[in-house]
C-alpha cells in the first residue's frame, strides 16, 4: 500500500514538475510571439496612420531651385518643397495619363500637387503631380451676348465674370421636367438663368475675370418659378 | 462622576433627536409647499430647434482634402426634400432629383486634383440655394 501511495505521490510530483518546466520553456516563446504580434500591430497602425494623415498640398510654382521648389497655394500660403533626387518622383497628369518628368522641366506658373509629410510650411515631396488647375463656380447670367458668344455671370460673391463660350465648350441645359442634362446651342441660354461653370486657369488670361469656358451647365429660370 | 457623564450622554442624545425631528418636519413642510400642476398641463421647451425646420445642405462624404487611390468616390449628403442637386466636377456633371432628404452618387475622378461642387436648389423661390465644395485628390501612389 505504501508503495502505491509513494508511486502516485512521485507520479504527481514528476508530472507537476514537467508541467511547470513546460510552462517555463513555453513562456519565452509566448512572449516572443506576443512581442512579434505587438510589432506587427504597431507596423499596421503606423501604415494606417500614415494613410490617414496622407495629405496633399497644391499651389502655383513661383521658384524652382531643383533641390527646393517654392509654391503659393490658393489661400496665399507659401510652401517650400524639398526635392530628393532618389525619392521624389514627378508626374504630369494634365492629359489624364501619368507621365514622369524631370525637375528641370518644372516651370514657374505650373500648378502642382505635392504628396508627402508637411511641417511648418515645408514639405518633403514623395510625389509631385503637375496638373491643370480648374476654377469652378456658379452664378446668375446677367448678359448673354450672341454676337461675340460670351456670358456675363454675377457670382454669389457679387463678382462679375466673363465666360467666353467657344466651339469646344461643353454646353448643357437641365430639362426641368425630366432633370436630364441635354446639349444645347448658345441661343438657348437666357439672361436670368443660373449657370454652373468650369474653366481652366492657364495663367495667360488677357483680361481679369475673363475665362474661356470648358463646360457650362444651365438651370433655366423656369425651374425657380412656381 | 459616573452619574454626571450618564446624564450628559442622555441629554446629548435627546438634543440630537430633537434637532433631527425639527429638520425632518421642515423638509416635509417645504415639499408640500411645491406647486403641483394639473395633469392636463404640459411644459413645452422654451427654445425650439430651428435647424430642424430648415434642412441645410450637408455633405457627409467624401471628406474635404481627402487623398484617395481609387478613380471614383461616393458623394453622400442631405438637403431639402425635393431639391435639384447638382454634383459637378471638371469631368462629369450629375443631376439628382432628391426625392428624399438624403442623396448619393458615384462620381468618377481624374488623376490629380478633383474639385467637386455640390449645389442644392429647392423647388420654387422660397428657399435659397446652397453650395458646398470639396476637393479630393486621386493620387496613384505606386
Amino acid at each position: 500500500m505504501k508503495k502505491i501511495v509513494s508511486f502516485f505521490a512521485i507520479f504527481i510530483l514528476v508530472s507537476q514538475m514537467s508541467l511547470f518546466a513546460q510552462g517555463k520553456v513555453a513562456t519565452p516563446t509566448a512572449q516572443e510571439n506576443g512581442i512579434q504580434q505587438l510589432k506587427d500591430k504597431l507596423e499596421e497602425k503606423v501604415v494606417e496612420l500614415q494613410k490617414k494623415d496622407q495629405k496633399a498640398i497644391t499651389g502655383i510654382v513661383s521658384e524652382n531651385k531643383k533641390s527646393t521648389v517654392t509654391i503659393k497655394s490658393a489661400d496665399g500660403t507659401v510652401y517650400r518643397i524639398k526635392i530628393d533626387n532618389v525619392i521624389t518622383k514627378l508626374y504630369d497628369v494634365a492629359s489624364g495619363d501619368k507621365k514622369e518628368f524631370k525637375i528641370d522641366d518644372l516651370e514657374k506658373g505650373d500648378f502642382i500637387i505635392v504628396s508627402g509629410p508637411v511641417s511648418d510650411q515645408v514639405a518633403t515631396a514623395n510625389n509631385i503631380y503637375r496638373d491643370v488647375q480648374y476654377l469652378m463656380g456658379s452664378g446668375k447670367i446677367t448678359e448673354a451676348n450672341a454676337t461675340d458668344f460670351f456670358l456675363k455671370v454675377l457670382t454669389p460673391e457679387k463678382e462679375t465674370l466673363t465666360l467666353d463660350v467657344e466651339d469646344s465648350t461643353k454646353r448643357f441645359l437641365i430639362d426641368v421636367k425630366t432633370f436630364e442634362a441635354e446639349t444645347i446651342g448658345f441661343a438657348k441660354i437666357k439672361e436670368g438663368d443660373t449657370i454652373h461653370y468650369v474653366v481652366k486657369r492657364t495663367g495667360t488670361e488677357r483680361e481679369k475675370n475673363r475665362y474661356s469656358a470648358t463646360k457650362i451647365l444651365i438651370i433655366p429660370q423656369e425651374y425657380f418659378q412656381k | 462622576m459616573k452619574k454626571e457623564v450618564g446624564i450628559a450622554i442622555f441629554f446629548g442624545v435627546l438634543l440630537g433627536l430633537i434637532v433631527a425631528v425639527v429638520i425632518i418636519s421642515r423638509i416635509r413642510l417645504l415639499e408640500n409647499q411645491k406647486v403641483k400642476l394639473p395633469s392636463n398641463v404640459q411644459i413645452s421647451p422654451a427654445v425650439k430647434n430651428l435647424n430642424s425646420q430648415v434642412q441645410t445642405l450637408e455633405v457627409t462624404e467624401p471628406k474635404d482634402q481627402a487623398v484617395v487611390s481609387k478613380n471614383s468616390v461616393k458623394v453622400k449628403g442631405k438637403t431639402v426634400k425635393g431639391s435639384l442637386v447638382i454634383i459637378q466636377t471638371p469631368i462629369k456633371d450629375i443631376v439628382v432629383n432628391s426625392k428624399e432628404e438624403s442623396f448619393s452618387a458615384d462620381v468618377p475622378l481624374a488623376l490629380g486634383e478633383n474639385i467637386i461642387t455640390i449645389a442644392s436648389y429647392p423647388k420654387g423661390s422660397q428657399q435659397r440655394s446652397q453650395e458646398k465644395v470639396v476637393k479630393v485628390y486621386y493620387l496613384d501612389e505606386q
